[in-house]
């Protein structure tokens, strides 16, 4: 086998550079406010034509004509949210502690203002006498307003999509 | 157990939580129940194309369904001839063979041998001698496109077996405008720690859902609804019925049909269930193929909600379409599977609203099932407590109209009729040791 040379590699598998610091601040605000469960000021973070999607297989690329686990428009997400809140909510009585870590964050090679910002996460739950840990990659389209960022779009990739799951009542 | 043992379990108005919750009694209803009976194998809108094929675990057996290049659909054992091992693995695909990953040993989609490594170190006298194909489960059953199957070589046949609930898959086909369901938009697969009744029975519960939903039925009475050609869902609009007030629930307006071999269906209590038949671009199309007075008998029946195959087998008929399919997995532990449905030739506009409709129904992360989901988990903890000992499915008890099939019993949408039928044939089922 012929040796390669690192550069080339590393050229070809990470097309990506680190996004700058406030769109990494953005992405950890937003974890910091699921994980306080503060559901009504993750809200304030979505744009109106928000798209949250979860997909439920590996490669999945349409939400339209396949199931998914989320596929919510702000109406949708917000009863979902309102919901959460509800004390006859029996999925969430008690309800889940939660944290998210998020890293690698970059960004699409052409990324301007707009394009896809990559970040992998694991989030660690807690209810009842269960603890459970999902993983995955997060993509966000984000939208820059005279009030900060807004997301447009975001798509988590678990990577056990695919897995007989068992109840998910919190947005990633 | 003794079967004497085994029928004291089971009562007019009630059960012994034992059903639920002993693994004892769990793996004798694998061998005396669903190794018996007739259990959902696949829709054949999963398997179009010659070599397509699905895998899947039935009573805890490991089973192919596939279709061959003669096009017929064969049920085999996924365990390789030779030593043991399973001979595919992923969850659906197209082959032409499936070869055994241990010693290479291949079978067709028949399940007939097609080679064997290095067979020179058998003789003739055992190649010939031996039955070295994948074995074939021993019954299988088809109407209009639902794939069953049956691992017992004999006992209630096919036709019997489904001759109740036909209706509500000839109602469901005559919906389609090319009479034809597909199920190929995805499949939501998750596990509850319960037993394996709580969500056959749930099929047929409409006493529940002003409790369990209580998160989306909101002070309003608003509850989720399918509309058609929207992102959907919509906000139904029901009046607050003050359900712990009152001694009628509005979920009475809708009866259960209770039939023997544990059958069931439930109609469908809203008036706007034929509401979807009226949009225009829809509508057309189904004239085009029915005429007017045919489709004018299609909508009268239009009534069935859920369609509950006894033991592991849900049709939603309306709003909801899908198929539901439950595998036990141990006395506490159940997988479900949800596959929404196609209506082949209606709008796409539609089959996209019913595919998403079940994300947020049926799924489990959906509005839903998540209860439901959690109530079973606390039926499954609540009932290891000592005291006491039986669960009531008393409701309506001997208040049950006689229907047009025979030993039909159609009782209102709230009444236990359902799990009381279910019951029955699980101690004809479970108290005979044959």
């Amino acid at each position: 086998m012929q040796a390669q040379s690192i550069q080339p590699i590393q050229s070809r598998l990470v097309p990506r550079r680190l996004a700058p610091q406030p769109i990494q601040e953005f992405l950890f605000f937003e974890a910091q406010l699921l994980n306080e469960r503060r559901f009504e000021e993750w809200l304030e973070l979505l744009a109106d034509d928000i798209s949250y999607w979860v997909p439920l297989r590996r490669d999945q690329t349409d939400a339209e004509q396949e199931a998914s686990l989320f596929y919510d428009d702000r109406e949708l997400l917000t009863s979902r949210l309102k919901r959460l809140r509800h004390p006859k909510m029996w999925s969430q009585l008690p309800p889940a502690n939660a944290t998210r870590l998020v890293s690698n964050i970059t960004l699409d090679a052409g990324y301007e203002s707009n394009g896809t910002v990559h970040s992998q996460f694991i989030m660690c739950e807690f209810r009842a006498r269960e603890q459970r840990v999902f993983g995955g990659a997060y993509e966000h389209q984000l939208r820059r307003t005279d009030d900060g960022f807004r997301i447009v779009k975001k798509t988590v990739r678990l990577v056990n999509c695919e897995a007989m799951l068992s109840n998910l009542a919190v947005p990633f | 157990m003794n079967e004497n043992e085994l029928a004291a379990l089971v009562q007019d108005d009630r059960v012994h939580a034992r059903v639920y919750t002993d693994p004892a009694i769990f793996d004798l209803e694998l061998e005396r129940v669903f190794r018996r009976t007739w259990l959902f194998a696949c829709h054949e809108s999963q398997i179009p194309a010659p070599g397509d094929f699905v895998t899947l675990t039935l009573a805890g057996q490991p089973i192919i369904v596939a279709r061959s290049v003669d096009n017929e659909v064969n049920a085999l054992f996924n365990r390789c001839a030779h030593r043991g091992s399973l001979v595919c693995r992923e969850h659906s695909g197209n082959t032409s063979l499936f070869q055994c990953p241990f010693h290479g040993w291949a079978f067709r989609s028949t399940g007939e041998l097609a080679g064997i490594p290095f067979r020179g170190a058998y003789s003739e006298q055992f190649l010939e001698g031996n039955d070295l194909n994948l074995a074939k489960v021993p019954r299988i059953g088809r109407y209009r496109g639902f794939v069953f199957v049956s691992l017992a070589g004999d006992g209630v046949p096919f036709d019997v077996f489904i001759l109740q609930l036909k209706r509500g898959i000839d109602n469901l086909l005559d919906r389609s405008p090319e009479g034809e369901v597909i199920a190929d938009n995805g499949v939501h697969r998750y596990e509850y720690r319960g037993n394996w009744k709580l969500q056959i029975e749930n099929g047929i519960d409409e006493y529940h859902p002003p409790f369990s939903h209580a998160s989306t039925v909101g002070k309003d009475g608003q509850q989720l609804k399918r509309a058609f050609g929207t992102t959907g869902y919509r906000y139904a609009n029901k009046k607050d019925e003050r359900p712990e007030e009152t001694a009628k629930s509005y979920f009475d307006n809708a009866a259960v049909h209770g039939f023997p071999y544990g059958q069931s269906f439930l109609t469908i209590s809203d008036r706007g269930r034929v509401a979807e038949l009226q949009v225009p671009e829809y509508r057309n199309l189904l004239i085009a193929r029915h005429g007017e007075e045919k489709l004018a008998e299609i909508e009268r029946e239009t009534f069935i909600s859920n369609c509950v195959f006894y033991p592991t087998f849900i049709l939603r008929v309306t709003g909801n379409i899908h198929l539901r399919v439950l595998r036990p997995i141990s006395v506490d532990r159940t997988e479900v599977l949800v596959w929404p449905l196609r209506l082949k030739g209606a709008p796409q506009s539609m089959n996209s609203s019913i595919m998403r409709y079940a994300n947020v129904h049926a799924s489990v992360s959906s509005f839903v099932q998540t209860d439901d989901l959690e109530v079973f988990e606390r039926c499954q903890e609540g009932m290891q407590a000592q005291a006491p000992e039986w669960i009531w499915l008393a409701r309506g008890l001997g208040q049950e109209k006689p229907g047009l099939l025979e030993h039909e019993k159609v009782a209102e949408g709230t009444w236990e009729t359902g799990m009381r039928a279910q019951f029955q044939y699980w101690k004809e089922m479970m108290t005979r040791a044959d």
